[in-house]
């Protein structure tokens, strides 16, 4: 009874384990990143000790699987404690200046598809790296201001957001793959 | 073999009662509901890591003798079920949980290092001579309240004047939106 339940344990933090590395392959927020890790290696303990408790002879308090596996924990948890810790105390401040900048909350699914010319994908770039006025955007693209407000009014109605700072969060493939 | 297996459990049990500790502190002192949920999912896996320990450590117990070793005995059947039976609640439910939070905090963090990226080329807060009131409106905006109506609540003074505030410290800080003042004097870090 008890070795199913940890078995059953075991697979569903396997699964957490594989979902956050994932996660952690795509993501390009460091703070986030430091989140993901933490919980990867908390899970990565849940593993161990599941499939230990239930593949594992009876008994299994002696040897040095348990060296290794109390080694590792605390590892894990002094991982979980200084970098997934650092970086969810400072996420509390993104999330507070996300809320004042974005006229919806953030969170929001993300528009796909977007047919962009290479013009307005400049743009987006642009306003990827904070550039965001007309003014900016003119200086950086060397166009005139009210050319950049052209293509930014076009990206808006193409991508059906709301406002320049919503197209922060606009994810387009990459200048090289465009 | 057996001392070092005691003590590293210890040792462990130690680190994650102060990691519980801390994230509790931290989910309660939190202002978002998603670093929160995170904050709690932490605190939940250090939770059951702390069962878990607290079992291993008893069945390293001698069998026999002192009254410790007779009242662990007694309540190990139902003691030991613990750690896996939460192990799994709370595992499912980080399942459910993490991801959404995760996804929303990326598009926070983005914002937020779009925002810091945006603000760095305005002159720090100490380069600014701003006068004692235009510093209240800043700690004011800082907070995240930006429209004319609110800081004037905050700082009992009308809307109109809260306006003109906030123009003078965008002029003298060359600042193109209200919006990034919140950010004022803010670096990454």
């Amino acid at each position: 009874m008890i070795r199913a339940l940890y078995l059953a344990c075991a697979v569903v933090f396997l699964t957490i384990l594989v979902v956050s590395i994932n996660a952690l392959r795509r993501s390009r927020t460091r703070r986030v990143s430091d989140v993901l890790k933490g919980i990867a290696a908390m899970s990565g303990v849940f593993v161990i000790v599941g499939a230990q408790e239930s593949l594992g002879p009876n008994g299994t308090t002696e040897g040095a699987g348990q060296l290794l596996l109390g080694a590792y924990a605390l590892l894990a948890t002094v991982v979980v404690g200084t970098v997934g810790v650092g970086g969810l105390r400072r996420l509390d401040r993104a999330e507070q200046v996300a809320a004042t900048q974005l006229p919806r909350p953030p969170g929001q699914p993300q528009p796909v598809q977007v047919r962009l010319t290479p013009r307005e994908v400049s743009v987006v770039h642009a306003i990827h790296s904070g550039v965001l006025t007309d003014a900016e955007l003119a200086e950086a693209l060397f166009v005139s201001p009210a050319t950049a407000g052209t293509h930014v009014r076009n990206i808006l109605r193409k991508t059906r957001l709301r406002s320049r700072r919503e197209l922060i969060l606009l994810e387009i493939p990459s200048a090289e793959e465009s | 073999m057996k001392g070092a297996a005691v003590s590293l459990i210890a040792l462990n049990l130690a680190a994650v009662s102060a990691l519980l500790v801390a994230s509790a502190v931290c989910a309660r002192r939190s202002g978002s509901d998603r670093v929160r949920q995170l904050w709690l999912a932490i605190a939940a896996f250090a939770a059951v890591l702390m069962s878990g320990w607290v079992v291993r450590l008893f069945s390293h117990v001698p069998a026999s003798g002192s009254p410790a070793a007779r009242m662990w005995q007694r309540v190990e059947p139902i003691f030991s079920v613990v750690p896996p039976v939460a192990g799994l609640a709370v595992g499912v439910v980080a399942l459910v949980l993490v991801p959404r939070a995760v996804r929303a905090l990326q598009q926070s963090e983005r914002m937020y290092t779009a925002m810091l990226r945006r603000v760095s080329s305005l002159p720090s807060l100490e380069d600014i001579a701003l006068t004692r009131r235009e510093r209240e409106v800043v700690d004011v905006l800082r907070a995240g309240s930006l429209d004319n109506a609110s800081i004037a609540e905050r700082l009992g003074i009308a809307p109109n004047t809260a306006g003109t505030h906030v123009r003078n410290i965008m002029r003298k800080a060359g600042a193109a939106d209200r919006r990034d003042l919140m950010l004022l004097g803010e670096r990454n870090g």
